[in-house]
C-alpha cells in the first residue's frame, strides 16, 4: 500500500516537473533583436507566405498594446499552415490524405487546415450558399482533416479562435476572455452540416459531437492582446499541444511574431518542442 | 480607367465570351451585396483590379481585401493563374482589427 502511494506520489512529482522544466524565453537573443528591428524598418509588403501577406502599416500593430488586424493574424494562420503540411510529409503523409501517428508514441502529424478569419465573417454575415462558401474548399476535403482551425474577428473588436476537431468529434471555441459563446456552435454545427450536404449529398451526422470550451484557456489581463493569443491558440491547437502562454509572456511572443514573419517561418522555442 | 479594364455595370451576361484566351466578366461583390462588374483580360494582375475597384467605390486600397474562393488574391495573381472562369466572384472584405471585447 505504502509503495504504491510512494509510486504514486513519484509519478504525480514527474509530470508537474514535465510540465514546468519547458518555459516560454524570457526575451530574444541580441541578433534576433536586430533583426526584429530591421524588419520593423522595412517598407511595402514585409513578406508572403501562401496566399497571405503583411505590409508595413500591419507590422508596426505588433508594437506595445496595438489592436492586431486580418493580415496579422491570417499570415499566422498561414504559417501554422505552412508547418504542419512540412511535418505531415516529413512523417511520410500527405496533405488530404489524413494525419500520421508518429513513431515511438510521439503523437501524430495532424492533417489540418487553417481558413482565414473572412471564413466565419462570410458564414455569418452571407451565410454558406450567398456566401459560396463550398467552393472554398473545391481542393481538398475537410472531412478527411484531422482538425480545421480559424481565427474568429466577433463585432469588429474581438479575435478568437475556432476549431472542428475531427477525431475528437468537438466543436471548438477559445476565447481569451470570458464572455458567451452566443450561437457561434449552432453556426458551425449549420456549416458542417450545409458542408456535408454539399460534397457528400446527405446530412451530417452529429452522434458522439460535442461543443467544447476549453476551462483554463489562457486569458488576457487587458483589452488589446486577444489576437496574439489567438495566433498562439492557432499555433498549440495545430500540434494537439497544451496551451503554453499567459498574459505575461505577450510582449515577448509580440517581438517573436515580427521575427517569424519576417522570416515566413514559426520559431523553434522550448515550449513548442514535442 | 485603365486600358485592360473595361468597367460595364449591366451588360455582363451579354458579354459572355466563349474564348478561353479572351477577356472574362468578373463581378466584385460585398457582404453587404454591392456589385461592381469589370471586364478584364485573363493576364491582368488583380492589383491593378483592387486598385480600380478602389477608386471605384472611394476606399483607401490598403483596407480591402480580395478574395477567390475564400484564398485571398495576391499582387501578381491574374484570372489565368487562378483559372477564373469567365462570370465567377470576387469578394471583396475590409480590414478586421480587434483587441477585446464589448
Amino acid at each position: 500500500m505504502k509503495r504504491t502511494r510512494d509510486e504514486l506520489a513519484h509519478k504525480e512529482e514527474a509530470r508537474i516537473q514535465a510540465l514546468t522544466k519547458k518555459s516560454v524565453p524570457k526575451d530574444l537573443t541580441e541578433e534576433e533583436k536586430a533583426e526584429v528591428a530591421r524588419v520593423m524598418k522595412k517598407s511595402g509588403v514585409i513578406n508572403e507566405c501562401g496566399k497571405e501577406t503583411v505590409t508595413q502599416d500591419s507590422i508596426q500593430r505588433l508594437r506595445g498594446t496595438t489592436w492586431l488586424n486580418d493580415e496579422l493574424v491570417n499570415f499566422y494562420g498561414a504559417m501554422v499552415q505552412q508547418r504542419a503540411d512540412e511535418r505531415l510529409k516529413a512523417a511520410g503523409g500527405k496533405p488530404g490524405e489524413g494525419g500520421k501517428d508518429l513513431p515511438g508514441g510521439k503523437g501524430r502529424a495532424l492533417d489540418i487546415h487553417v481558413f482565414s478569419s473572412f471564413f466565419y465573417s462570410k458564414l455569418t454575415t452571407d451565410g454558406y450558399a450567398k456566401g459560396r462558401i463550398g467552393r472554398w474548399t473545391k481542393k481538398f476535403d475537410i472531412f478527411k482533416k484531422d482538425k480545421i482551425i480559424f481565427p474568429m474577428n466577433i463585432g469588429g473588436m474581438h479575435w478568437t479562435t475556432g476549431c472542428i476537431d475531427f477525431r475528437k468529434k468537438r466543436i471548438e471555441w477559445y476565447n481569451s476572455l470570458p464572455g458567451s459563446a452566443g450561437d457561434i456552435f449552432e453556426e458551425l454545427r449549420k456549416y458542417l452540416d450545409l458542408e456535408h450536404r454539399d460534397k457528400r449529398k446527405k446530412s451530417f451526422d452529429f452522434t458522439g459531437w460535442a461543443n467544447y470550451r476549453c476551462p483554463d484557456y489562457p486569458q488576457q489581463q487587458n483589452g488589446s492582446d486577444c489576437g496574439v493569443f489567438t495566433a498562439l491558440g492557432m499555433e498549440a491547437l495545430a500540434r494537439d499541444a497544451d496551451f503554453n502562454f499567459e498574459q505575461d509572456n505577450i510582449p515577448f511572443f509580440r517581438r517573436l511574431m515580427v521575427l517569424e514573419i519576417g522570416r515566413a517561418k514559426l520559431s523553434k522555442i522550448p515550449t513548442r518542442e514535442d | 480607367m485603365a486600358d485592360a479594364e473595361d468597367q460595364h455595370d449591366h451588360d455582363h451576361e451579354e458579354a459572355k465570351t466563349e474564348d478561353a484566351t479572351g477577356p472574362i466578366n468578373v463581378k466584385v461583390v460585398t457582404s453587404t451585396g454591392d456589385e461592381v462588374f469589370f471586364k478584364i483580360k485573363r493576364n491582368t494582375k488583380m492589383s491593378k483590379l483592387k486598385g480600380a475597384y478602389a477608386q471605384r467605390v472611394g476606399k483607401d486600397v490598403q483596407t480591402i481585401r480580395f478574395l477567390y474562393d475564400g484564398e485571398r488574391l495576391g499582387e501578381d495573381d491574374t484570372p489565368a493563374s487562378l483559372e477564373m472562369q469567365d462570370g465567377d466572384t470576387i469578394d471583396v472584405m475590409v480590414e478586421q482589427v480587434g483587441g477585446s471585447r464589448l
